[in-house]
């Protein structure tokens, strides 16, 4: 059974961090589209590849840079609250 | 969700459904940075330093808690008169 418990909860895992990434590359493909295909003509330019390339890296720094504040407001944020509760 | 109750025991469906609350909790988690990351890369189409975006989700949770403040206080208003 703990066999079981524990595919389970991998199973669980593994399709919560798809889902995670699914929505960042459909977010990042959005953004960078509208930022570097203006005109979208009859295929991908050079010029059009090192603009997504650049763009999807920057909009990875971002997240990750956004992941970091959020996540230290948010513990921030917790612990003034366990003050007030407490004092 | 699934009835468990024939393939775990009781201890072992508590301990599931534990886990899930936390793995819902952390989706909850990556859910805003995803929204932030968005709106923030909006925000800012030319400067992308760090403490750009650090900016943007500091000033953007200062204007959610101001906000809450904000109905708290009409509540409050409303309640006294």
């Amino acid at each position: 059974m703990a066999a079981k418990k524990e595919a389970m909860m991998r199973q669980v895992q593994m399709e919560t961090d798809v889902a995670q990434a699914q929505e960042l590359m459909n977010t990042s493909t959005e953004k960078c589209f509208t930022r570097c295909i203006v005109n979208p003509g009859t295929d991908l330019s050079a010029k059009d590849k090192a603009c997504l390339a650049s763009c999807f890296d920057k909009f990875l720094e971002t997240f990750n840079v956004v992941g970091r504040t959020y996540t230290a407001r948010i513990t921030k944020e917790r612990q003034a609250q366990h003050h007030n509760l407490s004092s | 969700m699934a009835d468990l109750s024939g393939t775990f025991d009781a201890a072992t469906q508590k301990e599931l459904g534990e886990f899930v609350q936390t793995e819902l909790a952390k989706r909850r988690v990556q859910a805003s940075i995803q929204r932030f990351t968005s709106l923030c890369w909006d925000n800012q189409l030319s400067r992308s330093e760090e403490s750009c975006i650090a900016n943007c989700v500091d000033r953007f949770m200062d204007a959610s808690l101001f906000i809450v403040s904000q109905v708290e206080e009409k509540q409050r208003r409303n309640q006294m008169s």
